[in-house]
């Protein structure tokens, strides 16, 4: 009997029935939707971000030597250092288990070692051996004309380093290297030239449009500095990037380095995901509220309409209790449709909003349906409030009396 | 006469300063009697019925139903006694419009613990609409309705019937089938309180007890009965 009262109550009322779901069904699927974009986006921006560049900074540790001369104190000086190269492949070769599942994927992880050169006996420029491999992960705002190099003897000029020499792609440029140590016993001097065809000029941006990109073992038998590197460049991909932490693993994983955050990049990362993460809450809540005073109205005016339903119920014999589960076994039908519907209806919008928005596509996420059921049950409860006590207050006396 | 089932010492009513409903007044009715409540509009009946039927309290005085000292239970108390001791008939018959013939009588039994569809079926018999069991209200005449109110105060076998004018809505002749079917009951040994101001009703019960500004003002037997 219970049953029947709840769906042939539902039957003759279908429009009182059906506006409450409807209201519910807005503010859900906004909130889902915005829920899956939200999710979804910050895989994609912090995707997005990692095209600026890397988040972190392997350097060798370094100490300050303080220089005293005829008892003076000259200040310090900091001695140049350089990461070897297999510790520089040990951290290229990282799994990312050893991060404890906190980052989700390394885009690059990249080495660099620079010297000064003279270019074709004429002007100094920097020049960085690099892998290649690897800079295409992390440089992807590079925009090259030509090829990287994929054997010894090419080399990729910067833009502005090009112009200044006028080397096109194809020509030829020399590059020499010179180094004089002197210490109380002996002398050392070494000197290095090599012949280079520009395999492609690259527009870089900042200072990288200067210098001179060469594979990283050539540069490295160049400058005679076999087997070392003097920088990491590590892109990884997180949500809410815990960089101090990813940082402290390297660290503790590779002896003699240092690990640095680029904190202009994780600092926009975090200001943007908590911009999203705001609005998205603050959306989210407008239109529960919505939705719960749309829901609240029309069950008030049900129970306006309904009075005389109401007091004959009491009148036969029933108690608060027995009209309260009525009601409510009526707003959770409206709150099962509601959210079913919901989920439904914010997983399409969210697709819909990723075309047409972001031009991605967003996953659905299936663990947001029972999320949608608890917030269409919320919002029904919260909703049942003033009209279940309206109903209560019903004078079967008043209502029932004749004319 | 039977038992006493209603005894009303002192009773009042009133609504605020000035307008008083019902005026210390005393009145006992007995087991098996087809009372009759009359007055010209505000004299009280219908909140003497409202009283008796525990849809309404008193302002002081005493009123025992079956017994039971109404003035000492609390709201829940006095539904509890409403649904297991008393059937309300109405004028306007209050109906849910959604349920069926059926399903209206259904409906007191549902609220009294249990749901007997033969009981529901019987009970539609007795009042002569078992062939109309299925149909909505909207698909059944005024006087149709009346008798489903009066099967569903009927399913739960109360000990009293309360009528507020059942025949206020009708035409004569549906006006005399329904008082047949109360003669029947009223055979049958049930207990009728039975508000009018229709004199000819009236005279369908056995005593007429007349009210005038909440007071009781005359109290006869009727020897004709109806």
């Amino acid at each position: 009997m219970y049953l029947t009262l709840l769906f042939s109550s539902f039957r003759m009322r279908k429009l009182r029935v059906i506006l409450p779901v409807i209201a519910i069904v807005i503010g859900v699927s906004v909130g889902s939707a915005l829920f899956m974009i939200s999710y979804d986006m910050e895989d994609k921006i912090a995707t997005e971000l990692r095209n600026f560049g890397p988040n972190l900074i392997v350097v060798p540790e370094s100490e300050d030597i303080e220089l005293t001369v005829g008892g003076i104190s000259m200040g310090s000086v900091t001695e140049t250092k350089y990461i070897p190269e297999q510790d520089a492949m040990l951290i290229r070769d990282l799994p990312i288990e050893v991060f404890g599942g906190r980052v989700k994927g390394i885009l690059g992880k990249n080495a660099f070692l620079y010297g000064v050169v003279t270019v074709d006996n004429d002007a100094s420029a920097i020049v960085a051996g690099t892998w290649f491999d690897q800079l295409t992960n992390i440089n992807t705002w590079w925009n090259l004309n030509g090829e990287y190099p994929t054997e010894n003897g090419s080399v990729v000029l910067g833009m502005r380093i090009a112009q200044k020499l006028g080397k096109m792609v194809g020509d030829t440029i020399t590059l020499s290297y010179s180094e004089v140590a002197v210490n109380e016993t002996t002398r050392y001097e070494y000197h290095a030239e090599r012949e280079f065809i520009v395999s492609g000029i690259v527009m870089a941006g900042g200072e990288d449009d200067s210098r001179i990109f060469g594979r990283l073992d050539e540069i490295q038998n160049l400058t005679n500095k076999e087997n070392k590197v003097n920088i990491m460049h590590i892109s990884a991909l997180c949500n809410a990037c815990p960089l101090k932490d990813i940082a402290e693993i390297i660290e503790g994983e590779i002896n003699g380095v240092e690990v640095l955050t680029v904190k202009q990049i994780a600092k926009a990362e975090m200001d943007t995901l908590d911009l999203i993460q705001n609005l998205v809450g603050l959306i989210t809540v407008v239109s529960l509220v919505a939705s719960i005073m749309a829901v609240t109205t029309t069950m008030s005016l049900s129970v306006v309409e309904r009075r005389k339903e109401i007091g004959l119920m009491k009148a036969v014999g029933a108690l608060h209790s027995e009209i309260a589960l009525l009601f409510l076994g009526e707003g959770v039908l409206i709150a099962l449709a509601g959210g079913i519907l919901g989920f439904a209806l914010g997983a399409l919008l969210s697709q819909f909003i990723g075309d047409f928005v972001f031009e991605s596509s967003i996953m659905v996420r299936w663990w947001m349906l029972p999320v949608s059921l608890a917030l269409s049950f919320g919002i029904v409860l919260i909703s049942m409030v003033l009209p279940i006590r309206k109903a209560l207050t019903v004078d079967p006396a008043i209502v029932l009396r004749g004319e | 006469m039977g038992k006493v089932v209603v005894d009303i010492k002192k009773l009042s009513k009133r609504y605020d300063q000035t307008t008083v409903a019902l005026n210390s007044m005393n009145l006992k009715i007995y087991s098996g009697e087809w009372t009759v409540i009359m007055g010209p509009s505000g004299s009280g009946k219908t909140t003497l019925l409202n009283i008796i039927s525990c849809l309404d309290r008193p302002t002081s005085g005493r009123i025992k139903v079956m017994g039971m000292d109404l003035t000492k239970l609390n709201n829940k108390q006095l539904t509890l006694f409403r649904r297991n001791s008393l059937g309300m008939i109405f004028q306007q018959y209050h109906l849910i419009p959604y349920l069926t013939a059926s399903q209206n009588v259904q409906v007191a039994q549902y609220f009294h613990g249990q749901v007997d569809k033969a009981g529901t079926v019987q009970a539609l018999h007795d009042v002569g609409l078992e062939h109309r069991s299925g149909h909505i209200p909207a698909k059944l005449s005024g006087g149709e309705q009346q008798r489903v109110a009066i099967a569903r105060a009927l399913i739960n076998e109360p000990d009293i019937i309360l009528a507020d004018e059942p025949t206020g809505n009708l035409d004569s002749s549906t006006g005399d089938k329904i008082m047949n079917i109360f003669r029947k009951l009223h055979d049958k040994g049930q207990t009728i309180i039975f508000v009018t101001h229709d004199e000819r009703l009236a005279a369908w019960g056995d005593r007429i007890v007349r009210l005038v500004d909440g007071k009781v003002v005359s109290d006869v037997r009727n020897k004709q009965g109806g």
